[in-house]
């Protein structure tokens, strides 16, 4: 699982006060393996791997459905890549960040229909690490700690027959629970690993036009697979502890087409 | 251990055989569950949570198989959770399933570890050269092999012990139906004239490879009130980790193992595990780990682990008897193991364990599990009254 559901447990280990504090990690080292067809391994053993669709023909299938039934075009899709882009030249730990307009991206080819390759997440290799707490020890060390207000977690039925693939129900669900809709979102950082991700997670989540979406660059700016989860909360964490912001949100997700959601709130208290 | 007391409210386990053609990796989980559900008087809609544990998977070769069960275990539209701790990983994830119930966070969890090892290869799973670990070409008999021969020379136990051990957990794999191996013939002479494997372990030294899945229900103390069975409370958990190789390293007493054990025996109050349990389910998966684990969990006095095997005391008639299921020895659907071991000791002390069942006096038993390179370990104590 990515290492937003590790961070999850260790939110459990604390809640039972057996604990005080913990350190939570995650790595992905992609470039070693072929991460797109390693990911067909997830899928149904018995009727649907033998067919060997890769991760991004699975999300292409889903971009496709999406497009078609929203009646949105490509150059949304273009719209998030290019943003997401100039966004990751901010950030350090970026690795496919350039100064990009939406037209120009339209101009390159398309490689899985709708996807372009800027849709898709680049291969990354890195690794990221929280330590949470609880109050006291949070305040002992940390001048303004970013509360986890709400962390939740569903699931999808995998089978794409089974679901509706133009939203994420788990995602909706996860939110829900997590209570993103009981204050004013100022960041979302979503787990999207391509770009028509982004646009069904804005709708799933109910985040308005208003809610600054990936100012790291997302997932489209770097992706070290079962770390990309964490490090959207740890990026929301890091604006709230400078006090960029006051409330935020953090999504993590897993599996062919948005199948399982994490959600969490995060706040100062202040 | 958390505000909430918890108890295992459910048990349901496959029939263990060598490979299961009628049913997919869904169907054998799924049969678990259902037993496990029907235990509890439940049903799929009244679980809060699922939480899946497996062996590496490389072993069957589906990349994190929880997303694909999901559905077959009910978790569509709640949270479901997957657990990796090597062989451990039975154990450690009925524990991660019960700090949901500790914690406050759910009511109801159903838990299911299973592993299907007639459509996977575990000692390859096992030797294939991992990208951020050193190779271990060996399987997992070739790995422990020498850690015996070390255990074998520090205590100069006579060769014998392991097929007493060998012979003790088929004979009690008899009186267990869902065992897979029933070998009703087994004695010291033919498991001395089986063909050896790596030295000191012969053929029937080594467990078998299983297929199977086995399953728990866990409730809140609210819930284990409005069950129709006997529940088992959980009175202690704990897990502990170390790498697989340091300097000064001791993998014949790994200190995971007995700080592990230390610390789950503090929270249940247990001073003297040969006294104060009325039988254990330990992850022995060759037989010389009997003693081994006997050395390491407390039961007795370093370098005597063998002597308490030898003299019977670990026999179902024993005072205190070792898988009385017929253990890890007489079935290994590898990812499963440990939480079978779990499932057995909760059993035991419910008085559901059948023709295995040993007489009750404290009421307690030791659930155990380890995995890796002698390096995660896993273990939960459950009694029949409330803890304290």
């Amino acid at each position: 699982m990515d290492a937003a559901w590790a961070l999850y447990e260790a939110w459990v280990a604390i809640q039972t006060g057996d604990v005080d504090s913990a350190l939570i990690y995650g790595f992905g080292k992609s470039s070693l393996g072929d991460l797109h067809e390693i990911m067909t391994l997830q899928t149904d053993p018995y009727t649907v791997a033998p067919l060997w669709p890769s991760m991004v023909d699975l999300a292409a299938l889903q971009a496709s459905v999406f497009l078609a039934a929203t009646g949105r075009s490509d150059a949304e899709l273009a719209a998030v890549a290019a943003r997401s882009r100039r966004a990751a030249l901010a950030n350090p730990y970026a690795v496919a960040a350039e100064d990009v307009a939406e037209d120009a991206l339209l101009a390159r080819p398309v490689t899985h229909a709708p996807l372009r390759d800027a849709d898709i997440a680049p291969i990354t290799d890195g690794a990221a690490a929280m330590i949470i707490a609880v109050r006291d020890v949070a305040e002992r060390h940390c001048e303004r700690p970013a509360y986890l207000r709400g962390i939740e977690h569903r699931v999808d039925p995998q089978g794409l027959g089974l679901r509706d693939l133009t939203t994420s129900t788990s995602a909706t669900l996860a939110a829900h629970a997590a209570g993103v809709a009981d204050g004013p979102v100022e960041v979302a950082e979503l787990h999207a690993q391509f770009s028509h991700e982004e646009l069904i997670l804005r709708e799933a989540l109910g985040l308005g036009d208003d809610v600054e979406v990936n100012p790291s660059g997302g997932a489209l700016g770097a992706n070290p697979v079962m770390a990309t989860g964490l490090i959207r909360i740890g990026e929301v964490a890091t604006r709230i502890r400078s006090g960029a912001v006051r409330r935020g949100v953090a999504h993590a997700a897993q599996g062919p087409c948005l199948q399982q959601n994490l959600v969490c709130v995060l706040e100062a208290d202040r | 251990m958390g505000s909430v007391r918890t108890a295992v409210v459910g048990v349901g386990q496959t029939r263990h055989v060598a490979a299961r053609h009628d049913v997919s990796m869904a169907g054998l989980v799924r049969e678990a569950a259902r037993e496990a559900l029907d235990d509890a008087g439940m049903d799929f809609g009244d679980v809060d949570a699922v939480v899946i544990g497996k062996a590496p998977d490389m072993f069957e070769g589906v990349v994190m198989p929880e997303l694909y069960l999901a559905d077959a275990l009910g978790a569509t539209g709640k949270p479901m959770l997957r657990v990796h701790t090597a062989g451990s990983v039975g154990g450690s994830t009925a524990i991660v399933a019960a700090k949901l119930v500790m914690a406050g966070i759910h009511e109801r969890v159903l838990t299911v570890a299973f592993e299907k090892q007639s459509e996977s290869n575990a000692t390859w799973g096992l030797t294939v050269e991992m990208p951020f670990s050193a190779p271990l070409v060996a399987g997992a008999g070739g790995y422990f092999a020498p850690l015996i021969r070390a255990y074998i020379r520090r205590s100069g136990a006579p060769s014998h012990i392991g097929h007493l051990v060998a012979v003790k957990d088929r004979r009690n794999a008899l009186r267990n139906p869902k065992a897979h191996l029933h070998l009703p013939d087994i004695d010291l002479k033919a498991v001395e004239e089986s063909f050896l494997l790596w030295e000191p372990l012969r053929y029937l030294d080594t467990c078998p490879s299983s297929d199977g899945a086995m399953a728990l229900v866990l409730g809140s103390e609210d819930v284990a009130a409005t069950v129709p069975g006997p529940v088992a409370w959980i009175h202690g958990t704990a897990m502990r980790s170390e790498p697989t190789m340091f300097a000064g390293r001791d993998q014949v007493n790994p200190r995971a193992g007995r700080e592990c054990a230390a610390d789950v025996y503090a929270q249940a109050g247990v001073t003297d595990p040969r006294r104060d349990f009325d039988c254990a389910e330990v992850y022995v998966p060759f037989s010389w780990y009997e003693p081994m684990w006997l050395e390491n969990l407390g039961f007795c006095a370093q370098g005597e682990g063998w002597k308490l095997t030898e003299s019977g005391a670990t026999a179902l008639d024993g005072d205190i008897p070792w898988n009385p299921s017929g253990g890890v020895l007489s079935s290994n659907p590898i990812g499963a193991s440990g939480m079978i071991r779990f499932g057995e000791a909760a059993q035991q002390v419910r008085g559901r364990a059948g023709d295995c069942q040993v007489p009750l006096h404290t009421g307690r038993a030791l659930g155990h599990a380890y995995g890796g390179g002698s390096q995660f370990f896993s273990m939960w104590v459950v009694g029949a009254e409330l803890p304290a």
